[in-house]
């Protein structure tokens, strides 16, 4: 039976196939409006592989952290999927599919995924046999404290994410700091850690499943939003 | 070819997260989750806030209405959604739900212009409707004039050059704090109410069939702020003549416009058309120039998904389609 798996928070979007292993994956770049267009992926996908939706069980999807927009058409297209097929949905962490996907290192790992507006998330790991495992826990940071956080301590560090983003030397060039793939989440990176999840049972109701955002959702009030006093009588 | 079918409709371009189940020309579920309570306390639709409460309730709408309606989702055989205009965020949540349970159930896809689902709204309480006619559709988002000449020819003869009419509704009621949104709570205030007491302007625009909102909204924050304050005024009449300039706006140029196209029917929709003052002026419009009026009831003139059910089936019906037609041309777009 198969598995497909789907990575929509990021700049490429992704969608694979699994049987145990790797059946059949495509990647894109997405623009502006190309994220809807996630579902002829899979299809492509489908067609290659003469896989039958029938023969699916159960869908992998990345809930975050990364672009609004990309996000919500993964868990849509997912729900949409996991609701008419009666299957299991599997959310996966982006940051601990990054951090999974570095395991084999004895560095401290630092995972990044960019949330926009000079904001990224921001997460690290202990790298252990077989796994990772939070050394703290996720946040928000800017990259200026991203800058004090990666140089506070002489931890040997490894960067994986999106980096590559950061304009920002001090970071780049740290001595204690290698900069490492994957560069960004894709299917593959959210398989490896749902696969795990799955197979122990360790995910959310269908009803529970939510999207990591990390951030409130961006308000700007109106100006006409500023009451004023105004001389009515009842 | 539709007969004993059943179609799922999906609509999310704004505010409302909407579903509906039509099996032939039974409207089995009409399910609307509200966000007002969300949006409320900003005086305004936040998109933000919108597109992220339609991806926390999509999925649990769509399991009370298949429970509702009595009607498992394999038995679906066509899956409709709004695809534009709309907040972007908020339109990719239904539409990609929508197509990718089309998918899921290789069943046949179609995506249905939120003004088309307007216009053809009233179709579903009264299956006379036949073009040509006139329709007026007002909203928070739009304020159009459009001519269907036939079904699939629409032709927008006038349109808001600035503000929606619901709009002007909406963003006085946020400067006076008479709450969200704006054209329910103002038509609430107001009722009673002396709508003779204020003479607000009547907006004039180039072209004929175009409107303007904004200089309302602006003449009734500029009287406000210029009434002495030992003389207050009274929040009923105030509430009444505001929604007395913005009705008599409408009406004017849409009257204008029946008169000039020589239509015999005419229709309406949009959240603004659940105006009673406004229904009761067309009513009487209609009455006097013996025109027939097919107005959706107010629960079909808001946002809502019966009307992309029965869009989409009338486009089904009009182009003469099978199921096997769409399933070719449209899943994959
Ligand atoms: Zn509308």
């Amino acid at each position: 039976m198969y598995k497909l798996s789907l990575s929509t928070s990021g700049q490429y979007i992704s969608a694979a196939i699994f049987e145990e292993k790797l059946v059949s994956s495509s990647i894109f770049k997405s623009d502006k409006g190309s994220t809807s267009l996630l579902l002829n992926q899979i299809e492509e996908l489908f067609k290659k592989t003469g896989i039958k939706k029938k023969e699916l069980d159960a869908v992998y999807f990345d809930n975050g952290p990364g672009y609004y927009t990309g996000l919500r058409i993964g868990l849509a297209v997912s729900q949409g999927i996991c609701s008419s097929l009666g299957i299991p949905i599997i959310p996966v962490n982006g940051l601990d599919a990054l951090a999974f996907a570095a395991h084999t290192s004895h560095r401290k790992i630092c995972s990044i995924i960019d949330i926009k507006r000079n904001e990224f998330a921001y997460c690290t790991y202990n790298p252990l046999p077989g796994g990772v495992a939070k050394a703290t826990e996720p946040e928000v940071i800017t990259l200026d404290n991203l800058e004090i956080k990666i140089s506070e301590d002489s931890d040997k560090k490894l960067l994986v994410g999106n980096w590559d983003l950061i304009d920002n030397r001090k970071i780049l060039n740290d001595s204690n700091t290698k900069l490492a793939d994957p560069r960004f989440v894709t299917a593959e990176n959210i398989f490896n850690v749902g696969e795990r999840l799955f197979q122990s049972n360790k995910y959310p109701d269908f009803n529970e499943i939510q999207i990591e955002y990390m951030r409130e959702p961006d308000v700007t009030l109106p100006k006409e939003n500023l009451v004023k006093m105004v001389n009515f009588y009842d | 070819m539709l007969e004993d079918k059943i179609i799922l409709g999906f609509e999310t371009s704004c505010d409302e997260t909407a579903i509906a189940i039509m099996r032939n020309d039974e409207l089995l579920v009409n399910k609307i989750s509200s966000q007002i309570d969300l949006h409320e306390k900003f005086g305004g639709v936040v998109p933000e806030v919108a597109s992220r409460a339609h991806a926390e309730m999509i999925r649990n709408l769509l399991h009370s209405a298949l429970n509702e309606g009595g009607v498992e989702l394999s038995e679906v055989d066509v899956v409709a959604s709004t695809d534009g205009p709309g907040l972007a965020g908020s339109l990719v949540v239904g539409y990609n739900f929508a197509k990718s349970i089309a998918w899921s159930l290789e069943k046949p896809f179609l995506g249905v212009d939120h003004m088309v689902g307007h216009l053809s709204a009233p179709l579903i309480e009264n299956p006379s409707l036949k073009p040509p006619f006139l329709s007026l559709l007002v909203s928070g988002g739009h304020t159009q004039i459009v001519l269907v000449e036939e079904w699939g020819k629409y032709n927008l003869i006038g349109t808001t050059i600035d503000d929606a009419a619901g709009e002007a509704f909406d963003k006085l009621s946020r400067y006076c704090g008479f709450g969200f949104p704006g054209g329910p709570a103002i038509q609430k205030i107001g009722d009673g109410g002396d709508e003779t007491k204020i003479d607000f302007p009547r907006p004039k625009t180039s072209n004929k069939f175009d409107y303007s909102f904004s200089g309302l909204k602006t003449a009734a924050i500029y009287y406000l702020q210029g009434l002495p304050d030992d003389q207050p005024i009274s929040k009923k009449d105030f509430a009444a003549s505001y929604q007395e300039a913005i009705v008599d706006s409408l009406m004017s140029i849409f009257e204008k416009a029946v008169k000039e196209t020589n239509v015999s029917t005419i229709s309406g929709g949009g959240g603004v058309m659940a105006n009673s003052r406004l229904r009761e002026k067309l009513m009487i419009f209609a009455e006097n120039e013996n025109k027939d009026l097919l107005l959706p009831s107010p629960k079909l003139s808001t946002d809502n998904a019966a009307m992309i059910c029965i869009a989409a089936k009338n486009n089904l019906i009009t182009n003469d389609l099978g199921l096997e037609d769409i399933r070719l041309s449209s899943i994959i777009s």
